[in-house]
């Protein structure tokens, strides 16, 4: 079959009723998420998954990466109306939005970051179906070296950006990957660390491991913290910005698309990386730097559109070298996993079908997210006077839903609550959860990897500096872990 | 001193010698052909030897003494962590005899008075509109949660 070919093929599942309908929850979903301060894509994506149980494993997938995308169109809703912004992603929205909102501008500014946000997932859609099958095929080389320091490289770069020090985030990685190596061993069978417990020899599931250490310590954190109360409440018109709002807009919109994607792409750095580079680039070039931070619409326009576009441009190595660059996509590729497909080279090639409508679902989910995000607007708002209250108990029955129903066992959801005291204790004590849950989840196969090479070379370390892809992978997953020693300032940005 | 990085270290220390000894009991096998427990013993190694880190700065550092630690729960509400906890763990223990259908109401207004306390009308409400939603999801997504108590599982 030919690229066309495939693309119709994809267009027609893509366009199934089903397929429809779970992007649109998947998007309905994201939004919301995005919508809620406190609720991250993380601890959304988490605790949607079993929610896709149930589901053809194409519709499943659609509707996850609705959720992915969805809440980063979401995210800028409380940016702008409340300066609360939903995630790491909406930050620099609040720069210049909520000034917008302020001089009573929340249309223009709500409508641009919603445009915005297509422009660029559209690009960048775009891009990764030009680029994600060649560098799938180009990754077919890779053998367990490669797959093993490329996963190396994937956690080190998690660490490097870790918001506190590298240092605890090498360990909270390490920790993770000793909790994935509860359960059976891969290669010998042998049970390792199940302590008595029959279900931990399938080992610990991912899912109540990550909505305990993002969705039960969130909420321990936020115990007594009330939202909703600074709701922005004047009436919101003028979705549509005008000619001159466009002419302001359009070039921090397409330069936003460029850097999001670019960051999407490089593990580690992901999207909020995006926004604020885009949004200090914008300000470094414009001609009027005085009006960024006092209702600029290219502060808005720049980092959504860049948020928007490094979420989309995050699935190509995530499909392709089956590497995860943020924490979300780490979840994705578990849900992957759980949904029989196992994300790397063989992936595309093996299953066209699935990645093109994939693909194409994505930008169909672009368009259900402008209809949203613009005459539902009304609807965000009421979402944001929702009492804290009411909200937290339908996270924490949402969490114990989702753990319980992976193996219809409670043990589950009891390691959800203890990896949510966990959490709670690793952000009193500095530690963060995303190197954690990224070992975790690539645990397995990074073991697994390691094995297989030292077999291969008959127990030489010389098998990992082999080929030009593991000499360039290990030395920048060495740059990444040891140059904190070496330098006082590195960049403190977190994982979305 | 600094307690907090100096509790930590020590923390992740003896839990990194624990995995250490139980990774070696586990067999470390050799380079030709590792064994079941090396790359916990990596890991294992890697808590340990860099929570020591945390140890000696802990030790040296001066003017952060323990009410930097005591400071972390500062004007916390602790006690409504511990009940919600609790509660939520009791939840777990006794949905699947009680059935969804049944407990989550009360659960969710638990949670919903220990939370901020909203006026009975509309916890009770609130809690049943939630629970129906969420059981209409179950439904819908095939999720197998039991909705009533097991002694009328026949009626599944």
């Amino acid at each position: 079959m030919t690229s066309i070919e495939y693309i119709i093929q994809g267009l027609s599942i893509s366009c199934l009723p089903i397929n429809l309908l779970y992007c649109l929850i998947g998007v309905f979903f994201g939004t919301l998420i995005g919508v809620i301060p406190g609720v991250g894509p993380v601890t959304g994506v988490a605790l949607l998954i079993p929610l896709t149980f149930g589901a053809d494993p194409i519709s499943a997938l659609i509707m996850m990466a609705g959720i992915y995308y969805g809440s980063q169109y979401g995210g800028s809703t409380t940016s702008i109306l409340l300066a609360v912004p939903g995630e790491p992603t909406s930050v620099a929205t609040v720069f210049d939005g909520y000034q917008m909102a302020l001089q009573g501008r929340a249309g223009p500014a709500l409508g641009i970051s919603a445009f915005g946000s297509f422009i660029g997932g559209t690009i960048a859609i775009m891009g990764m179906a030009f680029i994600a099958p060649p560098l799938a095929k180009l990754a077919l080389k890779f053998g367990p070296a490669e797959l093993f320091v490329v996963m190396v490289l994937g956690i080190s770069i998690i660490t490097y950006v870790a918001r506190f020090s590298v240092r605890r985030a090498v360990i909270i990685a390490a920790f993770g990957l000793f909790i994935s190596s509860v359960g059976q061993d891969l290669v010998t069978g042998e049970r390792r660390f199940v302590f008595g417990i029959p279900e931990f020899a399938e080992g610990i599931d991912f899912i109540p491991v990550v909505m305990g250490l993002y969705g039960i310590s969130e909420i321990l954190l936020n115990i007594e913290q009330t939202l909703g109360e600074n709701v922005f409440i004047e009436k919101i018109k003028n979705l549509f910005p005008s000619l001159k709002d466009w002419r302001d807009s359009i070039f921090p919109i397409l330069r936003g698309t460029g850097i999001g994607f670019f960051c999407g792409i490089i593990p580690g750095v992901g999207a909020a990386v995006a926004t604020f580079a885009s949004y200090g680039i914008e300000k470094r070039f414009s001609k009027h730097p005085e009006r960024f931070g006092k209702g600029a619409i290219e502060g808005v326009a720049a980092p959504e559109t860049a948020n928007n576009a490094s979420v989309q441009s995050a699935f190509i190595p995530l499909l392709t070298l089956g590497i995860p660059t943020t924490a979300t996509a780490a979840i994705l590729f578990g849900a992957l996993m759980i949904h029989g497909y196992t994300p790397g080279p063989t992936l595309i090639l093996q299953h066209p079908d699935f990645f093109w409508s994939l693909t194409i679902s994505m930008w169909v989910g672009n368009i259900m997210c402008l209809v949203l995000n613009l005459p539902l607007i009304g609807i965000w708002v009421k979402v944001l006077k929702i009492p804290y209250s009411i909200l937290v108990s339908n996270i924490i029955i949402f969490c114990i839903i989702g753990s319980y129903c992976i193996r219809n066992t409670m043990i589950d959801v009891i390691t959800m609550l203890v990896f949510g005291v966990i959490g709670y204790l690793m952000n009193k004590f500095d530690y963060e959860p995303a190197p954690m849950v990224m070992a975790l989840i690539l645990g397995d196969r990074l073991e697994y990897s390691l094995r297989q090479a030292l077999m291969m070379s008959g127990g030489s370390f010389s098998i990992f500096f082999s080929s030009p892809i593991s000499i360039i992978a290990s030395g920048l997953a060495a740059f990444f872990l040891l140059s904190p020693i070496f330098t006082r300032k590195r960049p403190a940005l977190g994982a979305d | 001193m600094d307690f907090k990085s100096l509790i930590s270290g020590i923390f992740i220390f003896i839990f990194g010698i624990l995995v250490c000894i139980g990774a070696y009991n586990l067999g470390l096998g050799n380079l030709h052909k590792p064994g079941t427990g090396l790359i916990v013993f990596l890991a294992g190694s890697v808590m340990a030897l860099l929570s020591v880190v945390d140890i000696i700065k802990g030790l040296t550092s001066k003017g952060l003494g323990i009410k930097v630690l005591l400071s972390l729960w500062e004007g916390t509400y602790w006690k409504k962590g511990i009940l919600i906890l609790i509660g939520t763990t009791i939840y777990t223990l006794i949905l699947n005899s009680v059935g969804f259908l049944i407990l989550t109401p009360f659960y969710t207004a638990f949670c919903i008075r220990l939370f901020r306390s909203q006026t009975w009308l509309r916890t009770i409400m609130t809690s049943i509109f939630s629970t129906l939603i969420f059981y209409l999801l179950t439904f819908f997504f095939k999720l197998p949660i039991s909705p009533l108590p097991e002694f009328l599982n026949f009626y599944r």
